[in-house]
């Protein structure tokens, strides 16, 4: 026994309930203690669900302000620039490589 | 008219990914909310909250190019908020925790429905405070895995610990939370 009727098993309970809250077993269905710590459970979790629903809301200003601090940052034309630059690299080397190759399969 | 919804958030999605800072804001109107209040709850102040609200969309505006839509935009956004308010809230430890009371407050629109009886605004009321008592890792695994319906993987994942170890911790939160509203109501 540990006190206010909760014996091991109970204990051993509490742990499973907080995890599974529907749980049901022949103990908790001859154990008042372990009843009301189930119905307590499932009143915690669907109180907790509920919190979802409330909205906090965001101070005013906000979309603005994030906006205001897009111009600064790095963006995809800027990356595409950069991807487009390289690729023009490479085309103009491999065009150079074939005019080398070109002259010199002439001279030869 | 939720299909015109969604057809508007998907042009506008689609907007953004171009670099229209136009769409982009469009988006941050219509989540801003839903992002504040995640953050808010996390960070437990006002001010972090609303810093790492704004540093959210900041980052979600610089990963938006990689964003493939495998999840939706909110949920994607969620994943950005936790980050982004587990490396604030860690930087800043201010923390003066102004109450989900104080902050709903704020706005009168969200004020409870004249039907919502006073016992249960009470009720509420010790919950969000329970929550906002509990430690930041502790209350970091409720709000997500119990208010937000994540998976313990998933939770994991994004705190960067074990299932077993965000289990522990849910297990723990929970019972201190049931001790202390139970507690108090007896």
């Amino acid at each position: 026994m540990a006190g206010n009727g909760m014996t091991l098993a109970c204990a051993i309970r509490s742990v499973l309930l907080a995890d599974n809250p529907g749980l049901e077993d022949d103990h908790i269905d001859s154990c008042l203690h372990c009843q009301v710590q189930a119905v307590r459970y499932r009143s915690l979790l669907r109180q907790l669900r509920e919190l979802k629903e409330e909205v906090v809301p965001a101070p005013p200003g906000m979309a603005a302000a994030v906006r205001s601090n897009l111009s600064d940052e790095p963006w995809l034309p800027k990356r595409t620039a950069g991807k487009e630059a390289a690729v023009a690299a490479v085309g103009v080397v491999a065009i150079a490589g074939a005019v080398a190759f070109w002259r010199r399969s002439l001279s030869a | 008219m939720a299909d015109r919804n969604v057809e508007d958030s998907k042009e506008l999605l689609d907007r953004a990914r171009q670099g229209d800072e136009g769409a982009f804001t469009e988006l941050v109107r219509h989540h801003q909310h839903e992002v504040f209040t995640l953050a808010f709850r996390l960070l437990g102040n006002y001010e972090l909250a609303a810093d790492a609200a704004q540093e959210t969309f900041i980052r979600a505006w610089r990963a938006l190019p990689r964003f493939r839509g495998d999840s939706a935009l909110s949920t994607w956004l969620h994943r950005i908020t936790v980050n982004t308010s587990w490396t604030l809230g860690r930087r800043d430890q201010r923390h003066t925790a102004s109450t989900l009371d104080e902050a709903l407050l704020m706005d009168d629109a969200s004020s409870p429905s004249p039907e919502s009886s006073a016992e249960m605004a009470e009720l509420r009321g010790r919950l969000r405070s329970a929550v906002a008592e509990l430690p930041d890792p502790q209350r970091t695994v409720v709000v997500l895995k119990d208010i937000y319906g994540w998976s313990h993987a998933e939770v994991a994942k994004a705190l960067d610990i074990s299932v077993t170890a965000a289990k522990v911790r849910l297990h723990r939160a929970r019972q201190k939370l049931k001790e202390k509203l139970w507690r108090e109501m007896e």
